[in-house]
Protein backbone atom coordinates (compact mmCIF):
# COMPACT_ATOMS: atom_id res chain seq x y z
CA UNK A 1 0.00 0.00 0.00
CA UNK A 2 1.36 3.05 -0.99
CA UNK A 3 1.31 6.63 1.18
CA UNK A 4 -1.24 8.02 -1.28
CA UNK A 5 -3.76 5.01 -1.12
CA UNK A 6 -3.17 5.00 2.83
CA UNK A 7 -3.74 9.15 2.91
CA UNK A 8 -7.14 8.02 1.10
CA UNK A 9 -8.39 5.33 3.19
CA UNK A 10 -7.42 7.13 6.11
CA UNK A 11 -9.82 10.59 4.72
CA UNK A 12 -12.24 8.05 3.53
CA UNK A 13 -12.34 6.59 7.06
CA UNK A 14 -12.86 9.75 8.78
CA UNK A 15 -15.09 11.34 6.29
CA UNK A 16 -17.47 8.26 7.45
CA UNK A 17 -16.66 9.27 10.73
CA UNK A 18 -17.52 12.89 10.09
CA UNK A 19 -20.94 12.36 8.14
CA UNK A 20 -22.03 9.77 10.73
CA UNK A 21 -21.28 10.59 14.04
CA UNK A 22 -23.77 11.94 16.27
CA UNK A 23 -22.41 14.93 18.48
CA UNK A 24 -24.19 14.31 21.74
CA UNK A 25 -23.81 17.00 23.83
CA UNK A 26 -22.36 17.27 27.52
CA UNK A 27 -22.55 20.07 30.00
CA UNK A 28 -22.44 20.85 33.59
CA UNK A 29 -26.16 20.72 34.15
CA UNK A 30 -28.72 23.59 35.59
CA UNK A 31 -31.78 22.35 36.89
CA UNK A 32 -33.42 19.26 37.30
CA UNK A 33 -37.12 18.73 37.03
CA UNK A 34 -38.91 15.17 37.00
CA UNK A 35 -42.53 14.80 35.79
CA UNK A 36 -45.27 12.02 36.60
CA UNK A 37 -45.76 10.67 33.19
CA UNK A 38 -49.09 8.93 32.97
CA UNK A 39 -50.35 7.04 29.53
CA UNK A 40 -53.54 5.27 28.55
CA UNK A 41 -52.26 2.11 25.95
CA UNK A 42 -55.94 1.61 24.84
CA UNK A 43 -58.16 3.98 24.06
CA UNK A 44 -61.31 2.64 25.41
CA UNK A 45 -59.39 0.89 28.61
CA UNK A 46 -58.95 3.57 31.52
CA UNK A 47 -57.14 1.04 33.40
CA UNK A 48 -54.35 0.44 30.96
CA UNK A 49 -52.77 3.68 32.00
CA UNK A 50 -48.89 3.58 32.74
CA UNK A 51 -46.90 5.37 34.96
CA UNK A 52 -43.56 6.44 34.77
CA UNK A 53 -41.49 8.90 36.31
CA UNK A 54 -39.47 11.24 34.23
CA UNK A 55 -36.72 13.64 34.46
CA UNK A 56 -36.14 16.60 31.91
CA UNK A 57 -32.14 18.21 32.93
CA UNK A 58 -31.81 21.43 31.94
CA UNK A 59 -28.06 23.03 30.86
CA UNK A 60 -27.31 26.00 29.55
CA UNK A 61 -27.43 24.77 25.65
CA UNK A 62 -29.38 22.03 25.84
CA UNK A 63 -32.10 19.97 27.54
CA UNK A 64 -32.16 16.14 27.94
CA UNK A 65 -35.36 14.29 28.79
CA UNK A 66 -35.79 10.66 29.91
CA UNK A 67 -37.33 7.80 32.13
CA UNK A 68 -35.60 8.11 36.15
CA UNK A 69 -35.17 4.74 36.13
CA UNK A 70 -33.49 4.80 33.00
CA UNK A 71 -30.73 7.55 33.99
CA UNK A 72 -30.36 4.94 36.89
CA UNK A 73 -29.92 2.04 34.68
CA UNK A 74 -27.34 4.46 33.06
CA UNK A 75 -25.77 5.44 36.33
CA UNK A 76 -25.23 2.08 37.62
CA UNK A 77 -23.11 1.17 33.90
CA UNK A 78 -21.39 4.19 34.28
CA UNK A 79 -20.21 3.02 38.20
CA UNK A 80 -19.72 -0.45 36.88
CA UNK A 81 -17.41 0.61 34.02
CA UNK A 82 -15.53 2.73 37.02
CA UNK A 83 -15.18 0.08 39.60
CA UNK A 84 -15.76 -3.41 38.43
CA UNK A 85 -18.77 -3.94 40.70
CA UNK A 86 -21.70 -5.92 39.65
CA UNK A 87 -24.77 -4.47 40.74
CA UNK A 88 -27.47 -6.39 42.33
CA UNK A 89 -29.74 -7.52 39.89
CA UNK A 90 -32.43 -6.94 41.93
CA UNK A 91 -32.29 -3.50 42.38
CA UNK A 92 -31.71 -2.73 38.60
CA UNK A 93 -34.48 -0.46 37.74
CA UNK A 94 -36.90 -1.14 34.94
CA UNK A 95 -37.46 1.15 32.40
CA UNK A 96 -40.82 1.06 30.63
CA UNK A 97 -39.65 4.19 28.73
CA UNK A 98 -36.73 3.36 26.52
CA UNK A 99 -36.50 6.56 24.22
CA UNK A 100 -34.50 10.03 25.13
CA UNK A 101 -35.22 13.38 23.87
CA UNK A 102 -32.26 15.86 23.68
CA UNK A 103 -33.26 19.20 22.49
CA UNK A 104 -30.38 20.85 21.31
CA UNK A 105 -31.22 24.91 20.92
CA UNK A 106 -28.36 26.46 19.95
CA UNK A 107 -28.39 24.30 16.75
CA UNK A 108 -32.26 24.17 16.78
CA UNK A 109 -31.81 20.05 16.89
CA UNK A 110 -33.94 17.49 18.04
CA UNK A 111 -31.69 13.91 18.96
CA UNK A 112 -34.26 11.24 19.47
CA UNK A 113 -32.80 7.88 20.45
CA UNK A 114 -34.41 4.96 20.98
CA UNK A 115 -34.05 1.35 22.27
CA UNK A 116 -35.93 -1.37 21.21
CA UNK A 117 -35.33 -5.15 20.16
CA UNK A 118 -31.17 -5.66 19.79
CA UNK A 119 -30.52 -2.58 19.06
CA UNK A 120 -29.99 1.37 20.23
CA UNK A 121 -31.45 3.85 17.20
CA UNK A 122 -30.95 7.95 17.00
CA UNK A 123 -31.95 10.01 14.51
CA UNK A 124 -31.97 13.94 14.34
CA UNK A 125 -34.83 16.19 13.62
CA UNK A 126 -35.27 20.23 13.50
CA UNK A 127 -37.03 21.12 16.94
CA UNK A 128 -40.98 21.03 16.92
CA UNK A 129 -42.31 24.06 16.47
CA UNK A 130 -45.55 24.40 18.36
CA UNK A 131 -47.88 26.80 17.77
CA UNK A 132 -48.81 27.63 21.36
CA UNK A 133 -52.30 30.33 22.09
CA UNK A 134 -51.82 31.83 25.51
CA UNK A 135 -55.12 32.18 27.91
CA UNK A 136 -55.97 34.17 30.49
CA UNK A 137 -56.64 31.70 32.93
CA UNK A 138 -53.81 31.10 35.87
CA UNK A 139 -53.69 28.28 38.95
CA UNK A 140 -50.75 27.78 41.37
CA UNK A 141 -48.83 24.46 41.36
CA UNK A 142 -46.10 23.89 43.64
CA UNK A 143 -46.31 27.37 44.74
CA UNK A 144 -45.41 28.51 41.57
CA UNK A 145 -47.97 30.72 39.55
CA UNK A 146 -48.89 28.94 35.83
CA UNK A 147 -50.65 30.32 33.01
CA UNK A 148 -52.63 28.24 30.48
CA UNK A 149 -51.63 27.79 27.07
CA UNK A 150 -53.10 25.11 24.29
CA UNK A 151 -51.45 23.81 21.24
CA UNK A 152 -52.05 21.03 19.02
CA UNK A 153 -49.48 18.13 18.44
CA UNK A 154 -49.62 15.09 16.33
CA UNK A 155 -52.98 14.77 16.04
CA UNK A 156 -54.44 15.77 19.53
CA UNK A 157 -55.20 19.12 21.35
CA UNK A 158 -53.18 19.89 24.67
CA UNK A 159 -53.87 22.37 27.77
CA UNK A 160 -50.13 23.14 29.48
CA UNK A 161 -49.53 25.06 32.42
CA UNK A 162 -46.15 26.98 32.14
CA UNK A 163 -44.31 29.47 34.82
CA UNK A 164 -42.68 33.20 33.74
CA UNK A 165 -41.00 32.39 36.92
CA UNK A 166 -38.82 30.08 35.71
CA UNK A 167 -37.51 31.42 32.16
CA UNK A 168 -36.60 27.89 30.90
CA UNK A 169 -38.33 28.03 27.64
CA UNK A 170 -38.69 24.12 27.85
CA UNK A 171 -40.67 20.92 29.04
CA UNK A 172 -41.67 17.18 29.32
CA UNK A 173 -41.03 15.15 26.10
CA UNK A 174 -40.76 17.44 22.73
CA UNK A 175 -43.15 20.68 24.19
CA UNK A 176 -41.29 23.57 24.04
CA UNK A 177 -41.62 27.27 23.11
CA UNK A 178 -43.65 28.79 25.85
CA UNK A 179 -42.35 31.84 27.73
CA UNK A 180 -41.66 29.58 30.72
CA UNK A 181 -41.04 26.41 31.89
CA UNK A 182 -44.08 23.67 31.43
CA UNK A 183 -45.08 22.20 35.11
CA UNK A 184 -48.09 20.80 33.64
CA UNK A 185 -49.12 19.28 30.30
CA UNK A 186 -51.78 16.70 29.31
CA UNK A 187 -54.12 15.94 25.68
CA UNK A 188 -57.66 16.96 26.30
CA UNK A 189 -58.67 13.27 26.49
CA UNK A 190 -56.14 13.35 29.50
CA UNK A 191 -54.81 10.12 27.66
CA UNK A 192 -51.30 11.35 27.71
CA UNK A 193 -50.10 13.60 30.95
CA UNK A 194 -47.55 15.11 32.05
CA UNK A 195 -47.59 16.93 35.73
CA UNK A 196 -44.34 18.20 37.68
CA UNK A 197 -42.82 16.20 40.43
CA UNK A 198 -40.21 17.59 41.80
CA UNK A 199 -37.81 21.04 40.46
CA UNK A 200 -34.12 21.04 41.92
CA UNK A 201 -31.28 22.98 41.02
CA UNK A 202 -28.21 21.01 39.93
CA UNK A 203 -24.71 21.01 39.20
CA UNK A 204 -24.15 17.00 38.02
CA UNK A 205 -22.28 16.52 34.97
CA UNK A 206 -24.55 15.09 31.83
CA UNK A 207 -23.17 13.25 29.18
CA UNK A 208 -26.21 12.87 26.69
CA UNK A 209 -24.01 10.49 24.78
CA UNK A 210 -24.73 7.46 27.98
CA UNK A 211 -26.44 4.58 26.62
CA UNK A 212 -26.42 0.92 26.89
CA UNK A 213 -24.74 0.35 23.41
CA UNK A 214 -23.08 2.61 20.82
CA UNK A 215 -26.74 4.02 19.20
CA UNK A 216 -26.73 3.19 15.16
CA UNK A 217 -27.50 6.93 13.38
CA UNK A 218 -30.63 6.57 11.16
CA UNK A 219 -32.71 8.59 9.78
CA UNK A 220 -36.35 9.70 10.83
CA UNK A 221 -38.04 7.83 7.52
CA UNK A 222 -35.52 4.50 8.26
CA UNK A 223 -36.59 5.02 12.50
CA UNK A 224 -40.35 4.94 11.12
CA UNK A 225 -39.80 1.60 9.34
CA UNK A 226 -37.88 -0.16 11.76
CA UNK A 227 -40.46 0.67 14.45
CA UNK A 228 -43.07 -0.61 12.50
CA UNK A 229 -41.64 -3.80 11.66
CA UNK A 230 -40.12 -4.39 15.69
CA UNK A 231 -43.63 -3.71 16.52
CA UNK A 232 -45.74 -6.09 14.04
CA UNK A 233 -42.89 -8.78 13.89
CA UNK A 234 -40.51 -8.36 16.05
CA UNK A 235 -38.58 -11.89 15.15
CA UNK A 236 -36.98 -10.40 12.27
CA UNK A 237 -35.17 -7.26 14.29
CA UNK A 238 -34.57 -9.72 17.59
CA UNK A 239 -32.67 -12.30 14.98
CA UNK A 240 -30.54 -9.44 13.31
CA UNK A 241 -28.15 -8.68 16.61
CA UNK A 242 -25.81 -11.51 15.98
CA UNK A 243 -27.50 -14.41 18.12
CA UNK A 244 -29.83 -16.95 16.51
CA UNK A 245 -33.36 -17.94 18.41
CA UNK A 246 -35.24 -21.23 18.20
CA UNK A 247 -38.20 -20.74 15.88
CA UNK A 248 -41.09 -21.19 18.40
CA UNK A 249 -39.18 -18.51 20.61
CA UNK A 250 -39.57 -16.34 17.73
CA UNK A 251 -42.99 -17.59 16.86
CA UNK A 252 -43.93 -16.49 20.29
CA UNK A 253 -42.53 -12.95 20.26
CA UNK A 254 -44.52 -12.40 17.04
CA UNK A 255 -48.02 -13.78 18.38
CA UNK A 256 -47.21 -11.61 21.25
CA UNK A 257 -46.38 -8.92 19.68
CA UNK A 258 -49.33 -9.15 17.57
CA UNK A 259 -51.70 -9.21 20.52
CA UNK A 260 -49.79 -6.24 22.44
CA UNK A 261 -50.43 -4.30 19.02
CA UNK A 262 -54.12 -4.40 19.06
CA UNK A 263 -53.92 -3.57 22.43
CA UNK A 264 -52.07 -0.65 22.04
CA UNK A 265 -54.22 1.26 19.77
CA UNK A 266 -53.44 4.65 21.55
CA UNK A 267 -49.83 6.05 20.43
CA UNK A 268 -49.28 9.71 21.99
CA UNK A 269 -48.25 10.68 17.99
CA UNK A 270 -51.40 9.98 15.89
CA UNK A 271 -49.86 11.52 13.00
CA UNK A 272 -46.45 12.98 11.83
CA UNK B 1 -48.15 49.37 -10.77
CA UNK B 2 -45.36 48.88 -8.18
CA UNK B 3 -46.98 52.13 -6.16
CA UNK B 4 -50.27 50.27 -6.01
CA UNK B 5 -48.38 47.59 -4.76
CA UNK B 6 -46.62 49.43 -2.00
CA UNK B 7 -50.00 51.37 -1.15
CA UNK B 8 -51.66 48.08 -0.62
CA UNK B 9 -49.30 47.12 1.51
CA UNK B 10 -49.87 49.86 3.88
CA UNK B 11 -53.50 50.14 3.89
CA UNK B 12 -53.35 46.39 5.01
CA UNK B 13 -50.61 47.94 7.64
CA UNK B 14 -53.09 50.43 8.79
CA UNK B 15 -56.17 48.26 8.49
CA UNK B 16 -55.05 45.56 10.90
CA UNK B 17 -52.54 47.85 12.95
CA UNK B 18 -49.98 45.04 13.07
CA UNK B 19 -47.34 45.89 15.25
CA UNK B 20 -43.39 44.00 14.58
CA UNK B 21 -40.73 44.20 17.34
CA UNK B 22 -37.72 42.58 16.07
CA UNK B 23 -34.48 42.40 17.50
CA UNK B 24 -31.53 40.60 18.89
CA UNK B 25 -30.44 39.38 22.55
CA UNK B 26 -26.71 39.06 23.85
CA UNK B 27 -24.90 38.96 26.89
CA UNK B 28 -22.18 41.86 28.03
CA UNK B 29 -19.46 39.92 26.52
CA UNK B 30 -21.24 39.83 23.06
CA UNK B 31 -22.40 36.30 23.09
CA UNK B 32 -26.05 35.53 21.51
CA UNK B 33 -28.37 34.60 24.10
CA UNK B 34 -30.45 31.31 22.65
CA UNK B 35 -33.90 30.38 23.79
CA UNK B 36 -34.65 33.81 25.79
CA UNK B 37 -38.00 34.27 26.01
CA UNK B 38 -39.41 37.72 25.06
CA UNK B 39 -42.43 38.87 25.81
CA UNK B 40 -45.39 41.51 25.47
CA UNK B 41 -47.37 42.75 27.88
CA UNK B 42 -50.40 44.79 28.30
CA UNK B 43 -49.05 47.77 30.14
CA UNK B 44 -48.84 47.42 33.98
CA UNK B 45 -50.67 43.88 33.81
CA UNK B 46 -49.96 40.33 33.84
CA UNK B 47 -51.64 39.37 30.28
CA UNK B 48 -49.20 38.48 28.00
CA UNK B 49 -50.22 39.55 24.57
CA UNK B 50 -47.78 37.86 22.51
CA UNK B 51 -43.76 36.47 22.98
CA UNK B 52 -41.25 34.85 21.12
CA UNK B 53 -38.20 32.92 22.26
CA UNK B 54 -34.55 33.91 20.65
CA UNK B 55 -33.47 31.40 17.71
CA UNK B 56 -30.41 30.25 17.59
CA UNK B 57 -28.47 33.44 16.72
CA UNK B 58 -30.47 35.10 19.30
CA UNK B 59 -33.13 36.88 17.19
CA UNK B 60 -36.22 37.68 17.94
CA UNK B 61 -39.43 38.85 16.41
CA UNK B 62 -42.96 39.56 17.71
CA UNK B 63 -45.89 40.37 15.69
CA UNK B 64 -49.12 41.20 17.11
CA UNK B 65 -52.30 43.72 17.21
CA UNK B 66 -52.76 46.04 19.94
CA UNK B 67 -54.95 49.36 20.32
CA UNK B 68 -52.78 50.51 23.56
CA UNK B 69 -50.30 53.21 22.44
CA UNK B 70 -47.29 51.87 24.87
CA UNK B 71 -47.21 48.12 26.25
CA UNK B 72 -44.72 46.62 28.51
CA UNK B 73 -41.61 44.34 26.95
CA UNK B 74 -40.05 41.84 29.07
CA UNK B 75 -36.71 39.85 28.24
CA UNK B 76 -36.53 36.75 30.55
CA UNK B 77 -33.72 34.27 30.36
CA UNK B 78 -32.63 31.99 33.37
CA UNK B 79 -29.09 32.94 34.43
CA UNK B 80 -29.56 36.52 33.07
CA UNK B 81 -30.63 40.18 34.89
CA UNK B 82 -34.82 40.39 33.24
CA UNK B 83 -35.32 43.85 31.45
CA UNK B 84 -38.29 45.20 31.87
CA UNK B 85 -39.22 47.92 29.29
CA UNK B 86 -42.10 50.05 28.31
CA UNK B 87 -42.11 50.85 24.14
CA UNK B 88 -44.61 52.43 21.95
CA UNK B 89 -46.90 50.43 20.21
CA UNK B 90 -44.56 51.07 16.88
CA UNK B 91 -42.89 48.28 14.41
CA UNK B 92 -39.03 48.98 15.43
CA UNK B 93 -35.70 47.06 16.04
CA UNK B 94 -34.82 46.38 19.36
CA UNK B 95 -31.80 45.01 20.69
CA UNK B 96 -30.87 43.76 24.54
CA UNK B 97 -28.00 43.05 26.19
CA UNK B 98 -28.10 40.94 29.51
CA UNK B 99 -26.16 40.69 32.32
CA UNK B 100 -25.30 37.68 34.07
CA UNK B 101 -27.49 36.93 37.48
CA UNK B 102 -26.81 33.81 39.01
CA UNK B 103 -30.22 32.51 39.55
CA UNK B 104 -31.09 29.51 41.88
CA UNK B 105 -34.75 28.21 41.84
CA UNK B 106 -36.94 27.51 44.71
CA UNK B 107 -36.85 24.12 45.43
CA UNK B 108 -40.32 21.72 45.37
CA UNK B 109 -41.29 18.55 44.89
CA UNK B 110 -44.69 16.77 45.69
CA UNK B 111 -45.56 14.90 48.72
CA UNK B 112 -47.05 11.21 47.82
CA UNK B 113 -50.94 11.05 48.22
CA UNK B 114 -51.45 9.40 51.62
CA UNK B 115 -53.86 7.06 49.24
CA UNK B 116 -53.40 5.65 45.90
CA UNK B 117 -55.76 3.90 43.98
CA UNK B 118 -53.77 1.40 41.03
CA UNK B 119 -56.45 -0.20 39.04
CA UNK B 120 -59.18 -1.96 41.90
CA UNK B 121 -55.85 -1.74 44.62
CA UNK B 122 -55.74 0.87 47.02
CA UNK B 123 -52.32 1.74 48.13
CA UNK B 124 -51.73 3.23 51.70
CA UNK B 125 -48.91 5.38 52.68
CA UNK B 126 -48.16 4.01 56.30
CA UNK B 127 -46.15 6.57 56.87
CA UNK B 128 -48.57 9.39 56.25
CA UNK B 129 -51.17 7.90 59.00
CA UNK B 130 -48.55 7.40 61.88
CA UNK B 131 -47.69 9.56 64.86
CA UNK B 132 -45.22 9.97 67.32
CA UNK B 133 -46.72 8.22 70.05
CA UNK B 134 -47.70 5.26 68.49
CA UNK B 135 -46.44 1.64 70.08
CA UNK B 136 -47.83 -0.79 67.83
CA UNK B 137 -48.74 -1.00 63.96
CA UNK B 138 -52.96 -1.43 64.90
CA UNK B 139 -53.24 2.48 66.56
CA UNK B 140 -51.70 3.57 63.01
CA UNK B 141 -54.60 0.50 61.27
CA UNK B 142 -57.05 2.68 63.34
CA UNK B 143 -56.87 5.91 61.69
CA UNK B 144 -56.56 4.72 58.56
CA UNK B 145 -59.60 5.20 56.67
CA UNK B 146 -60.54 1.41 56.14
CA UNK B 147 -63.55 0.36 56.30
CA UNK B 148 -62.86 -3.44 56.19
CA UNK B 149 -59.82 -5.40 55.39
CA UNK B 150 -59.78 -9.52 54.65
CA UNK B 151 -55.55 -9.63 54.58
CA UNK B 152 -53.18 -6.80 55.34
CA UNK B 153 -49.39 -7.31 53.44
CA UNK B 154 -47.19 -5.36 55.22
CA UNK B 155 -44.00 -3.71 53.59
CA UNK B 156 -41.46 -2.60 55.33
CA UNK B 157 -38.34 -1.71 54.76
CA UNK B 158 -35.39 -3.17 56.85
CA UNK B 159 -34.61 0.39 58.60
CA UNK B 160 -37.99 1.23 59.19
CA UNK B 161 -38.96 -1.66 61.26
CA UNK B 162 -36.64 -1.82 63.95
CA UNK B 163 -38.91 0.04 66.06
CA UNK B 164 -42.28 -1.42 64.81
CA UNK B 165 -44.25 -3.84 66.83
CA UNK B 166 -46.55 -5.82 65.13
CA UNK B 167 -49.68 -6.46 66.67
CA UNK B 168 -52.87 -7.27 64.39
Amino acid sequence: MNIKSLFLTIVFLFSGVLIYAQNFPKDTLRYQITYDYSYQVNKEDTLSKQKEQMVLNVATDFSYYLSLNLQKVFDMANNYANSQTIPDRKSLPRPKINYTVIKEYSNNQTIITDRFGQGTFTYNQNLDKFDWKLHEEQKEILGYSCKKATTEFAGRTYVAWYTTDISISDGPYKFHGLPGLILSIYDTNKHYQFNVASIKNSSSFCNTADQLQKPTQITYEEYKQLKKRYKEKPSTLINSGGMTFPKEMLDLADQRAKEKMKFENNPMELTD
Amino acid sequence: MRIVFWLLLFLCNCLYAQTVIKGQISETRGKVIVSASVSIYKKSSSAIIAYAITDSKGMFAITFVSTDPEVDLEVRCMGYETVLSAINNTTQTKNFILSEKSFVLKEVSVKSAPILQKGDTLRYLVNSFSKEQDRSIGDVLKRMPIKRFLTVKFYIKAKQSTNITLKV
